[in-house]
């Protein structure tokens, strides 16, 4: 949408304005032009002040682009503070939010994931669990994959049968946040729980592929899903261009001179 | 990630006023557009490429988000393509927008990403390898006290390594030796960087292979414990020149430099830079004497390096 209007301008005499006096504006423009100033707000801190204008910001939050929420999510990443906006996001949403956040230079950051399941943790179980579903089990294994074991001979027995839940005496966690992390999967939907404790004991046998397998496939799964969202936004450039390294010797250009009339 | 409304020329345009010296880049497109060799259609598709690169490499690398490191990502974005320009246009300001229109702008990228990549490569893999590993158990005579490796850079010559790999120079132009600290760190911008960095590491890797041709048993022999040594590599090569001035011998002790340092530190200045001539001239026949399987670039450099060390001894 073309704007004619200094949208800059227009959000700093926003901030400007009363917060009474500033949300009954803000909240008399349509959704298109909220966006907008909440798209071309110069900074994380004054997107989410936007957000806090109107008393609900749910239909705002899923209507806005994930790049918006993601800078604001980050604002408060790792304090808990985050998850009260990212329950308003949609399973969509939260799908392309972690596309991004959780990969770098392509690679799983694992200490991402640690940081976006942390702020998860206080999220209502319900809403939880559709996020959850939204994380390949695989790749919530990898994170705490070190960080929890399992004593006892029928380790594989227990889990497969379902025995096992998160306060077993059997169970020992590295730290407060595994197990935190262990139980708000559990609270959420324990038959994911059963499988994640499958996966990181390697005992989902139903899948004959290796964990290195698994994940290249989770890896080329996601870059389908960006590749797609790029195209539809017009963005043509893709990570495996800018990651791809030329022989400096023999570059590949095209160098041809106009034929002279 | 970049706001959509953002004005696109705001991107080239901030940079520029942010690294204070003008990038391949933006010459080119300001030298392009006035001369009529980039056309407003064509200047329009950079535009494009460059927000869609800058958008791309937020979403792979930033990890926070923050204002500052979406402002680092497009810097490095454009950092990089600029590099590419300037390397495949062999700094050819003409050439430019000639080629820019007839590749997608990514190959340029490409190019510079991969110029930095090995940049930074070869500095990891210079503060790994050069150094002198201590002799093996076997060829370790009890004289030996030190058993730690000799590196071959300084301190300021880790530090400048140390900022490459943050893709980071530190210097204005390669030296025999880096000596002192760099106040100012600027990012990886011209090929002239690119140059003048890949110059100081060959001029390591000399030095490497000068301190591999020294005799290992010696100079472990001689070597002394000496914490918060800010140039070992120099220290070791006045002891040896001294010997070699003062006795004729290869050797490491050091009671010939303290010897040197004691005779010559009274001297008034002229009779010093005359000094440093005659010795530079006799340093010069020992270089070509002991080192003479070297390569000669190798030689040039350590005659280049003991003529520093003198000229330091002297002024100390």
């Amino acid at each position: 949408m073309e704007m004619l209007v200094d949208l800059n301008q227009e959000t700093q005499e926003l901030f400007r304005l009363s917060t009474r006096r500033a949300e009954m504006l803000f909240q008399s423009y349509t959704i298109d032009h909220q966006l907008a100033l909440i798209s071309s707000a110069q900074t994380p801190r004054q997107k989410e002040s936007l957000y806090e204008l109107v008393p609900d910001c749910t239909e705002l939050v899923q209507a806005s682009s994930a790049a918006d929420i993601l800078q604001v999510l980050n604002l408060h990443l790792g304090t808990g503070l985050s998850s009260v906006m990212l329950s308003c996001v949609s399973a969509e949403q939260f799908e392309e939010i972690m596309d991004v956040a959780l990969w770098k230079d392509g690679q799983l950051d694992e200490g991402a994931l640690d940081f976006w399941l942390f702020e998860m943790m206080n999220i209502d179980s319900e809403e939880l669990a559709e996020f959850l579903y939204q994380i390949d089990v695989t790749v919530l294994a990898e994170m705490i994959r070190s960080r929890v074991e399992i004593e006892g001979e029928f380790r594989a027995l227990q889990i497969q049968t379902g025995l096992i839940n998160p306060t077993s005496e059997l169970i020992s966690y590295e730290d407060e946040r595994t197990r935190g992390i262990c139980h708000a999967v559990w609270e959420a939907d324990y038959e994911l729980f059963i499988r994640l404790m499958g996966e990181i004991f390697d005992l989902n046998q139903s899948d004959p592929r290796s964990l290195s397998q698994r994940l290249i496939q989770i890896q080329s799964e996601r870059e389908v899903r960006v590749e797609d969202r790029d195209q539809s936004v017009g963005i043509t450039v893709t990570e495996e261009q800018l990651q791809q390294q030329v022989d400096l010797n023999h570059l590949d250009l095209v160098d041809v001179e106009p034929e002279s009339e | 990630m970049l706001s959509q409304n953002q004005n696109k020329l705001e991107l080239l345009q901030s940079l520029e006023s942010n690294t204070g010296d003008s990038l391949f880049l933006h010459r080119v497109i300001r030298n392009g557009v006035l001369s009529g060799q980039i056309s407003r259609s064509l200047a329009d598709q950079i535009q494009d490429q460059v927000i869609q690169i800058s958008h791309k490499l937020i979403k792979m690398r930033t990890t926070d988000f923050g204002a500052r490191s979406l402002q680092q990502a497009v810097e490095q974005g454009i950092r990089f393509l600029s590099l590419g320009l300037d390397y495949a246009t062999n700094q050819d300001i003409d050439k430019a927008p000639s080629l820019m229109s007839k590749n997608p702008l990514v190959k340029f990228f490409q190019i510079g990403n991969t110029l930095i990549t090995q940049l930074k490569q070869r500095a990891t893999k210079t503060i790994e390898s050069c150094r002198i590993c201590p002799p093996t158990l076997g060829e370790i005579p009890k004289t030996i006290i030190e058993l730690k490796p000799i590196l071959c850079y300084n301190a300021y010559e880790s530090d400048f390594l140390e900022s490459l790999e943050e893709e980071q120079i530190t210097i204005q132009k390669a030296e025999v030796a880096l000596h002192g600290l760099q106040s100012s760190h600027r990012p990886i911008s011209h090929l002239l960087d690119l140059n003048i960095a890949n110059q100081q590491i060959d001029n390591l890797f000399h030095r490497l292979v000068y301190f591999r041709s020294l005799p290992k048993i010696q100079l472990f022999s001689g070597h002394r414990i000496s914490d918060g040594e800010l140039d070992e590599p120099k220290r070791i090569t006045s002891t040896l020149i001294t010997n070699l001035v003062l006795f004729g011998v290869v050797d490491f002790d050091n009671r010939a430099l303290e010897k040197y340092q004691k005779t010559h530190s009274s001297l008034p200045s002229p009779e010093k830079r005359s000094i440093e001539v005659e010795t530079g001239i006799e340093l010069s026949k020992w270089v070509e004497r002991l080192f003479s399987d070297l390569s000669s670039p190798t030689q040039g450099y350590i005659k280049q390096y003991w003529q520093y060390c003198l000229h330091c001894l002297l002024d100390s």
